[in-house]
């Protein structure tokens, strides 16, 4: 396990610093991933113009966006594709180090340069989260990364068995904007919208921390639906891993 | 002509590729589904809250929004298969060959290739601005309906000039990749201009021509089709046209190959 | 229009190639310094290249990695713009890209030997090629026959491109570049990834193209048998500019400050201390020696040995020009 976390600070420092010498590449992926909430916010500060916090839920869920978004599909499904995967099973290592190592690296830079403007941004509309709020939504972010992280993931895994990674991640990601509280705001969903949407793992894994740290859910009700789906989620990964490597084995990349 | 003719060959050998991937087909199928229910139900919800977005009610903002689906879906079948990730291909030198061809190279490398799976996206769209027009309370007139064409049409145009300016960027900066930039400001394209505030509507509007996209094309459909409106977008169709043809040439001049 | 025989069917005037690199030295530190600073150094590819080629020459064109050579040809095939000078081929300036110019021209490249979509068959990659270059249907049959014939394609036509080998590819990439019979061909390493035995067919191939055509050839290559096989003439350049340009057999005597004289001794075991003639480079049976010996001093040596030595046989010979060309690369490089 130590040796584990070594290897894996080690893969994070190198990938930390590739992606600082693709920066320029990286705030134009910046600014994509904060297109989808800055319309949201446009969108419903003019369609409920009354409606209690939008501007503080978007900002906190452009934050918790830049902070959880993952790249399997690029990094891991690309590489089933061009064969460089065959070559990572053969080093004396995790086979998704790699990919663990990416992920926290491009968040690492999304969060250094992205956060300060979502911050800037919050106070420059007075909509600054409180303290107590903010801290209670560090463990709801957590558990949204690993969310997140897992359902992408997940999604790539299936370069095991077609060349549509890319479309299964991309469907995946319709159902997270649409049911992740991206689109809309959960409680401003019409009909069962929103207490289906609760149950569901694209809110735990997107707009759940938003919410907590906009002072709209409380903490104490959503860590146990994030923790559930966490457990769900890892099996899942887990098996899908194990089956898509016994088909990588038998049929090669 | 000559050139014309090159591309149709190129655009039919794509076909018969994508044919051969019928799978393919099948999947892109059920995601240009999930993805246009996707959009009409965010536009949905929106409209659960409201009456009127920027001044546009439910059935036309529906209307914008299939016009938005067509544009989208003629830019991932037709243009972004051949300009994705183009500063790579100055970069390693993939781009020597189109060079050495007797055609236009603007139009061999912005156009050569094609993903037609994607058009499946663009027949959404279209299924969509029907069933926005039904909505309407009174049937478009046949000149509306021209004039939308057209519009489209030149919206089609103003993607694959501006796709194409953003491109040649990598003749300057080779190591300035915008393609994620204009995918995001693509995404305001799919709501009406008027919903967003100053001065944000007016860059929208004037400076990047992402009203020009579907809410100029949109209101000639479901509102009244002003024919000033329609002349000053297609002279700034044009217009756009030929700078990016300028633009292009000189890019030339500037590309050194995989030397550098 | 028409080209006269007098007039060069290639010419490089003054052509040079500038172009700016970014300097990023190694390490975090250097990174963020050079975020506020960015460094720039200006690499000349090409300088000041003067050279012309008759129509139907076939010329090597030859230098160490780095020396400028692509450059040039991309710039004759006018895929690059120059900085400086000018060139013309077939009376045009290639870079200005008219049809009619590229038309005429061909450029082969054997990293990258068939360019377009991989699934096509080669047969549709030429049918491609006659729409492109506008070949007359009649022409386009009789050159395909040729062709398929010559590079042995009858059973690659129906294959897709990426189901092919290097040196199938190599084949299918060279009949698809001359479909349209060009008046002047660039070809840049062709021989380049393949084993002796495709090697040596592209060779024969290209030798036999030049001569029934009458094709202007420039060609690159670090194996010498192509240069040998096909090129009278070499042009060899140096950081940018033309060092040799000349007969191919008279290069060696040019860049070579040594010539071998070889000594078999009418005497078995008759020694003499041969480090007093030249540098030993071998030894053979019956004391047979061949010495490295300057050029300047070869008269003088092969006197001497003559004068005190029984000799039964004495040769000079220029050494092989693989050697003098690796050791001019290296110096090149130093």
């Amino acid at each position: 396990m130590r040796g584990f976390a070594r290897l894996l600070a080690v893969a994070c420092w190198r990938e930390s610093v590739t992606w600082w010498s693709l920066r320029s590449f990286l705030i134009t992926l910046i600014v994509d991933q904060s297109v989808a909430p800055l319309l949201g916010l446009l969108v419903w500060t003019a369609a409920a113009p009354g409606a209690h916090g939008v501007t503080s839920y978007y900002l906190a869920l452009a934050a918790v966006q830049l902070l959880t978004v993952s790249f399997e599909q690029h990094t891991f499904a690309n590489a089933v594709y061009d064969g460089t995967f065959a070559d990572t099973l053969v080093r004396p290592q995790p086979a998704l180090l790699g990919a663990v190592a990416t992920n926290l690296a491009i968040r690492f830079w999304y969060g250094v340069f992205g956060l300060p403007v979502v911050v800037a941004a919050a106070a420059a509309t007075g909509a600054l989260p409180r303290p107590a709020a903010l801290l209670a939504a560090v463990p709801s972010l957590l558990l949204a990364m690993a969310l997140r992280f897992c359902l992408t993931c997940g999604a790539s895994f299936s370069a095991f068995w077609t060349q549509r990674a890319h479309g299964a991640v991309s469907l995946m990601e319709t159902l997270l904007f649409l049911l992740g509280g991206m689109a809309a705001p959960l409680a401003l969903l019409p009909g069962p919208g929103a207490a289906v949407g609760r149950l569901l793992p694209f809110w735990a894994a997107l707009g759940a921390p938003a919410e907590v740290a906009s002072g709209q859910a409380d903490v104490l009700q959503v860590l146990p639906v994030q923790l559930g789906w966490l457990v769900v989620l890892v099996g899942a990964v887990a098996l899908l891993w194990r089956r898509g490597l016994r088909r990588f084995a038998a049929v090669g990349g | 002509m000559h050139t014309l003719r090159i591309l149709a060959a190129l655009q039919s050998a794509a076909l018969r590729r994508a044919l051969a991937h019928r799978a393919d087909f099948a999947f892109e199928l059920v995601l240009a589904v999930v993805g246009g229910v996707s959009s009409l139900a965010a536009l949905g919800a929106v409209y659960s809250r409201t009456r009127a977005l920027g001044g546009w009610d439910p059935a036309s903002a529906v209307v914008l929004l299939g016009t938005f689906q067509i544009v989208s879906g003629l830019r991932s079948a037709l243009v972004e298969p051949n300009l994705a990730w183009f500063h790579q291909r100055l970069r390693d030198g993939r781009f020597d060959q189109v060079l050495t061809q007797p055609a236009s190279s603007l139009l061999l490398a912005t156009l050569g290739g094609c993903a037609p799976a994607a058009l499946l996206q663009s027949a959404a769209g279209v299924l969509v601005v029907a069933g926005g027009v039904a909505a309407e309370p009174a049937p478009p007139s046949v000149a509306a309906v021209a004039v939308w064409l057209l519009l489209t049409a030149s919206a089609s145009a103003v993607m694959w000039a501006t796709r194409t300016l953003v491109a040649a960027v990598g003749f300057w900066a080779l190591g300035l990749a915008l393609d994620s930039v204009y995918s995001a400001t693509w995404q305001f394209g799919r709501y009406p201009v008027q919903l967003y505030r100053r001065p944000l509507d007016l860059v929208l509007t004037y400076a990047l021509p992402v009203g020009l996209i579907a809410t100029v094309p949109a209101s000639a459909l479901v509102r009244d089709a002003s024919l000033l409106t329609a002349a000053t977008a297609l002279a700034a169709t044009a217009a756009l046209c030929a700078l990016t043809a300028a633009t292009w040439s000189r890019g030339l001049r500037r590309y050194t190959g995989a030397t550098s | 229009m028409t080209t006269s025989s007098a007039t060069p069917a290639v010419l490089a005037d003054g052509l040079g190639m500038d172009f700016r690199a970014p300097v990023r030295p190694p390490g975090l530190r250097a990174a963020l310094a050079s975020v506020v600073r960015p460094r720039y150094r200006t690499v000349r590819a090409v300088r000041g290249l003067e050279f012309a080629l008759r129509p139907g020459e076939v010329a090597g064109f030859l230098g160490p990695n780095g020396a400028g050579k692509t450059t040039t040809m991309k710039m004759l095939a006018g895929i690059l713009h120059p900085t400086a000078g000018t060139a013309r081929v077939l009376g045009r300036v290639p870079w200005r890209r008219e049809r009619s110019l590229l038309r005429r021209i061909a450029l082969v490249r054997g990293s990258r030997p068939l360019g377009g979509p991989e699934e096509l068959t080669v047969l549709d990659t030429l049918r491609f090629q006659r729409l492109l270059y506008e070949v007359p249907d009649a022409e386009f049959r009789r050159n395909l026959a040729e062709l398929g014939e010559l590079l042995e394609l009858a059973e690659l036509m129906g294959r897709q491109v990426r189901a092919l080998s290097l040196g199938e590819r190599m084949r299918a990439g060279l009949a698809a570049a001359l479909v349209h019979r060009p008046r002047v061909l660039f070809l840049d390493e062709p021989t380049i990834g393949l084993d002796v035995a495709a090697a040596a067919a592209v060779r024969a191939f290209l030798a036999g193209y030049a001569e029934r055509t009458a094709a202007t050839v420039l060609l690159t290559s670090h194996h010498m048998p192509d240069v040998e096989a096909l090129c009278r003439r070499v042009l060899l350049i140096e950081r940018g500019r033309v060092r040799y340009d000349g007969a191919l057999d008279r290069l060696a005597a040019e860049l070579a400050p040594h010539q071998l004289v070889r000594v078999t001794p009418a005497v078995a075991g008759a020694t003499a201390e041969w480090e007093r003639f030249g540098t030993v480079q071998e030894r053979g049976e019956g004391g047979r020696v061949a010495l490295r010996v300057p050029r300047a001093e070869v008269p003088r040596v092969v006197g001497e040995l003559l004068a005190r030595l029984p000799v039964a046989e004495l040769a000079v010979e220029e050494p092989p020009l693989e050697a003098v060309l690796a050791r001019f690369h290296q110096e090149d490089a130093e």
